[in-house]
This record gives structure tokens, C-alpha cells and sequence, in this order.
């Protein structure tokens, strides 16, 4: 107050406001530099060039050759890439719905008060503090066909026991069963926070009118709860379309990612490591992750438009 | 007396499907726990054999000497410190300024970095690998550290924050003739300290377990990282499970002591940052 007074007397004081204006601009630009730098290299920068890489023929080690359209095109008409997309979908569509009722079914169990609640949330949760590539690694292990515990058990309840690992046709299940386990913490975790928040008040009127436990939670609980499954619904499907860890020591790790097993599972982005950093067909690989991000923001963008017809908002 | 009999059987079998969820979540745990300190013949024995004969740490010695598991070790140490240090610092000073300092272009400055938000990290490794072999960064530390220091989110999170702190505050340190820099670090930082716990967790987690870019920047074995050490070993001793598995405890192990202790951290921290791990 006494700054601006003193500003309106003299025009001296006026003087320094503008000074320390000024001062300020410097310290707040000098504060972002950091930032802005970092992200216009390492991600605007590659972005463009991404887009621009993705029109050419580049083996890495010449310079790159315009070439046009054509990975696009070689694209939608080679078997591989294709086959790394449609595995991309199965993946996903095969690992979040169930992920997202299970964990739904979870936290409805947990939004109660009981014993032993906060140790099945930790529990829960354990695997996404734990490094995927050795989540996969002991999976694999488990899933192995003939020392392996799960078959042990599929044994044990007379099921059959396929040869999870070399069998073209379950190994992608398996890796599906990986990821569930995996996610299904964190989706619990949101969707309990989001149960949370409904009003107690809600149940305490439907207890007065009788209602049973499955009308208040299809009719209050699962309702009021669903800007939550929006949130994880998003969420998972976009890491869904992203992932690589998993997959990657499933197909062989390492070198090794070819043969049937490894064509039965690889993901887009498996196949972007591939191409650009094996096969050092960069362009190429680059058009395939122009593809998976036209992909993602296609399906993220279908979500909001439809969120519109089932999600409630209070 | 009907419905307290209805609530009670709904809860025992509430109870059920938890334990055996939990039975699930745990299984492969032990398991890995378990095989760890087998030997080779009782890993690979028909039938199984459920306990190892003795707990000794065979394959652990093993793992560290003979396959520069230690190395590996120190690797991940470091760049988890760095990454998270510096991030958490650059990005606090980043969403310190866009909150709360006046400059010209703050706010289409800040709607760009949301743009970044939407880019997929996996879809710029491409160009990204190609600056490093520009920058001669391949096979140092330089190449797993600084491009992971500015992070988007965390900006984007960190100033949602600072969004919400009174205004008082700054201008009384002001008066005193605090400086930008001190205002910062002395007042704001400490009043965020939960939203800072939060952000730094997510990001020391996400620095161990990451895979896709230690495996495509480094290629000597000296300059590896845990999870690469672990998806790669699994390439190299494709039947020794018992050495894969002591592998993977270590991997796994000082990220899950972290967790144990810091459990409400880390379960509030989700639902304040919605950060997947």
C-alpha cells in the first residue's frame, strides 16, 4: 500500500515499480528456462521431426531419402505391421475391460469398513511398485509348462495345461493375465477414492426404504462412481496401447524377437523398437509411431465424446 | 436380526474373494522369493519341489559377481537420485514461476507445455536416440539422465499446487525484500511438501522400473541399468531361474521396502497425482 502511494507522489518510486516489474519477467523466464529448453528438445523437437522422419527411407547411418506416403502405405499392407496392431488391440481389449470389473468388484468389497481393508489395498497395489520386466520374468517362469505353477495347479483341479509359452494361441493370454494382475491395484485405488466421496446420506436413505446391497450399488454406487471409471478407463487403455515391458521379456528379451511366439504377442511399440533400433529402419519405425499416436488420441478422443452418454457427473 | 444376518454373510464372503485375491497377489512373490534359493536341481525337479533345502545365498553372490549384477546396481543407484533431484527441482521452479510470477506470454508458454503433455514418450524415442547419437551422449550417464529431467506433468501437477496457496504469504516476503529465488525455496516449497512427497515418489519409482530407454541408449554392459540387467539376463540363462529369480528380488527389493514404509504416501499420493506408476 505505502509502495503505491508513494508511486502516485513521486515519479521517482514510479520508476522503481517498473524496475521491479521487470525484475520480475527476468526471474520468471529464468525460472522456466529450464523447462522450456528440455521439453523443446527433447520432445517438440522430435515430435516434428518424428512426423518428418516418418516420410522417408532411413536406414541411420546414410542420409534420409524422401520417399513420401509410402511407409504409410507399406504400412496397412505389410503383414508384420499389421499383425503388431491387431496384437496392439487383442492387448488391449483384452486386458483393461477385465481389469476395470475386477477392480471395480474390489473396491466395492474394500468400501467398507472391516478388518484387514488397508492391508489388502497395500497388498494390492504391490505389484505397481514392482519393476515390470522382473514381474514378467517370474510370470514366466510360473508359466512354464512343465515346471511352471500354474499348470501345477490347472493339474491339481484336473484343467487342462497348455504349453502357455509355446503355444502360438495362449501366449497372449498369458500376457494378458500379467498385465490384470499388474493394473489392477492402481485402477482399485482410484475407483476406492472415487467410492469414497459418494454421500453417505444416499445409502442411509435407500437403507430406510430396504433396498439390498446389489440395487445400491448398481443404483447409487456404480453411477455416482463412473467419472472415476472414465479417468481409469482412459487411463489403462492408453498405457494399454503403450506397453512394452511385459511384452518384451516375453517375447525372449533381448535379441531374440522373432519366430512365432514373438509374432503371436508384439505390440506396436515392440515393433518400433524393433524396426528403429534392429532392423535400424528408422523411417519406417517412425511411421508406425506416428500411427500408434494417431491411434491413442483417436480412441482418447472417441472416449470424450462418448463419455458424454454414461458418465454422471453430479 | 434378518438384515444384521444378511450383512454379515455378505461381508464373510466380501472376506473370501479378498483373501483369495490376496492369495494371488502374493503367490508369485513367494514364489520368486522361494526359487531364489534353490539350487539349479531343485529349481529344475520333477516333481516339484515346494521349499528350497536350506536358505543360503548362493545364487545372490552369484548373480553379483558373476554377472556385474553389483555394477548394474550402482548404475540404477545414481540415476534414480539424479533424475528425481533434478526433476523434482526444475519442475517445482517451472510451476513455481507459471503460478505465481506475472511475465509476458506466461500463459501461451504453459498452453504449449500442456501440448507436450499428449505426446506419448514411445513415440519420440526414435528422434530422441538420434539426438543422443548427435550429442555423442550413447553409453553415459548423460543419456539416461538429462533427458528425463523436464517433465511436463510434473510441471503441470506441481502448479495446480501452488494454485492453491494464499497470495499473503509471497508479498509479506516481498516486503522484506526476499528474493524470487529464497520466496521459493524457503516459503513455497515447504507449504507443498505433500504434493512434493507425492511427485518425488512417482518419480524415483518410475526412474528404477523404467526399460524402453536405458535398452535403447546404452549397449555396454558397464553402463547398464537393473531392468534392462534383468530383461536381458532372461535371454542369456533361458533354464537357470534360480539366478533369474535372485536377480529380480534385488531388482525389486529396495523399491518394495520403500513402499512398505511409505505406504500412505504412496496410496494418497495416487489419489492426488492420478500418476500410473
Amino acid at each position: 500500500m505505502v509502495a503505491i502511494e508513494n508511486a502516485k507522489k513521486n515519479p521517482l518510486s514510479n520508476f522503481t515499480k517498473k524496475l521491479s516489474k521487470k525484475k520480475e519477467w527476468f526471474w520468471g523466464y529464468l525460472f522456466i528456462t529450464p523447462i522450456v529448453l528440455g521439453l523443446l528438445v527433447f520432445s517438440i523437437l522430435p515430435i516434428i521431426f518424428s512426423f518428418y522422419m516418418s516420410l522417408t527411407k532411413w536406414n541411420s547411418l546414410t542420409s534420409p531419402v524422401f520417399i513420401g506416403l509410402k511407409n504409410y502405405m507399406d504400412f496397412f499392407s505389410d503383414k508384420r505391421s499389421l499383425g503388431e496392431f491387431v496384437n496392439t488391440l487383442y492387448f488391449a481389449f483384452g486386458t483393461v475391460p477385465i481389469s476395470i470389473i475386477l477392480s471395480i468388484l474390489l473396491a466395492n468389497a474394500l468400501n467398507k469398513k472391516m478388518i484387514g481393508t488397508s492391508f489388502y489395498r497395500v497388498l494390492y497395489f504391490l505389484p505397481n511398485v514392482t519393476m515390470a520386466s522382473a514381474i514378467a520374468l517370474v510370470w514366466k517362469w510360473m508359466f512354464n509348462s512343465r515346471l511352471g505353477l500354474v499348470n501345477k495347479l490347472l493339474g491339481f483341479l484336473h484343467l487342462p495345461q497348455p504349453a502357455w509359452l509355446t503355444d502360438t494361441s495362449y501366449i497372449m493370454i498369458a500376457v494378458i493375465i500379467v498385465s490384470i494382475w499388474s493394473g489392477i491395484g492402481y485402477n482399485m485405488i482410484i475407483l476406492l477414492a472415487g467410492m469414497q466421496n459418494i454421500s453417505q446420506t444416499l445409502y442411509e436413505a435407500s437403507d430406510i426404504d430396504g433396498a439390498s446391497p446389489w440395487i445400491k450399488f448398481s443404483r447409487i454406487t456404480l453411477p455416482l462412481v463412473t467419472p472415476s471409471i472414465f479417468f481409469v478407463l482412459t487411463v489403462s487403455l492408453m498405457g494399454a496401447f503403450k506397453s512394452f515391458d511385459i511384452i518384451f521379456v516375453f517375447a525372449g528379451g533381448g535379441k531374440e524377437l522373432q519366430g512365432p511366439i514373438s509374432e503371436a504377442i508384439r505390440t506396436m511399440v515392440v515393433g518400433i523398437y524393433q524396426n528403429g533400433f534392429i532392423f535400424l529402419k528408422m523411417g519406417y519405425a517412425s511411421t508406425q509411431a506416428v500411427v500408434l499416436f494417431a491411434l491413442i488420441m483417436m480412441v482418447t478422443g472417441l472416449q470424450f465424446i462418448l463419455q458424454k452418454k454414461w458418465v454422471f457427473y453430479e | 436380526m434378518n438384515t444384521t444376518k444378511k450383512i454379515d454373510v455378505s461381508i464373510f464372503l466380501k472376506q473370501i474373494i479378498l483373501i483369495m485375491g490376496s492369495v494371488v497377489m502374493v503367490i508369485p512373490f513367494l514364489w520368486m522369493i522361494l526359487t531364489s534359493f534353490k539350487t539349479l536341481v531343485e529349481t529344475n525337479h520333477i516333481p516339484m519341489i515346494w521349499l528350497p533345502s536350506k536358505f543360503n545365498f548362493d545364487n545372490y553372490f552369484e548373480v553379483l559377481d558373476k554377472l556385474s549384477f553389483g555394477k548394474y546396481y550402482l548404475n540404477t543407484i545414481f540415476i534414480t537420485l539424479s533424475i528425481t533431484l533434478g526433476q523434482v527441482f526444475i519442475c517445482s521452479l517451472a510451476a513455481y514461476s507459471f503460478a505465481r510470477l506475472n511475465f509476458p506470454g506466461r500463459n501461451k508458454i504453459f498452453f504449449l507445455l500442456l501440448c507436450v503433455l499428449m505426446i506419448p514418450s514411445q513415440m519420440i524415442i526414435i528422434p530422441q536416440y538420434l539426438l543422443m547419437v548427435g550429442f555423442k551422449w550413447l553409453n553415459t550417464y548423460l543419456a539416461l539422465i538429462i533427458p528425463n529431467l523436464p517433465s511436463a506433468y510434473g510441471t503441470f501437477f506441481l502448479r495446480q499446487f501452488f494454485l492453491t496457496l494464499p497470495k499473503e504469504l509471497e508479498d509479506s516476503a516481498k516486503i522484506d525484500g526476499c528474493s524470487y529465488f529464497r520466496t521459493y525455496w524457503k516459503i513455497m516449497l515447504p507449504l507443498c511438501s505433500n504434493a512434493l512427497i507425492a511427485f518425488t515418489i512417482f518419480t524415483v519409482l518410475w526412474a528404477w522400473n523404467d526399460l524402453l530407454w536405458p535398452l535403447i541408449v546404452t549397449s555396454k554392459d558397464s553402463m547398464r541399468v537393473l531392468p534392462v540387467g534383468i530383461a536381458t539376463l532372461c535371454g542369456q540363462y533361458v533354464t537357470d531361474y534360480n539366478l533369474l529369480m535372485a536377480a529380480s528380488v534385488m531388482a525389486i527389493l529396495p523399491m518394495v521396502v520403500m513402499y512398505i514404509f511409505g505406504q500412505k504416501y504412496f496410496i494418497s499420493g495416487i489419489a492426488l497425482t492420478g500418476i500410473k506408476a
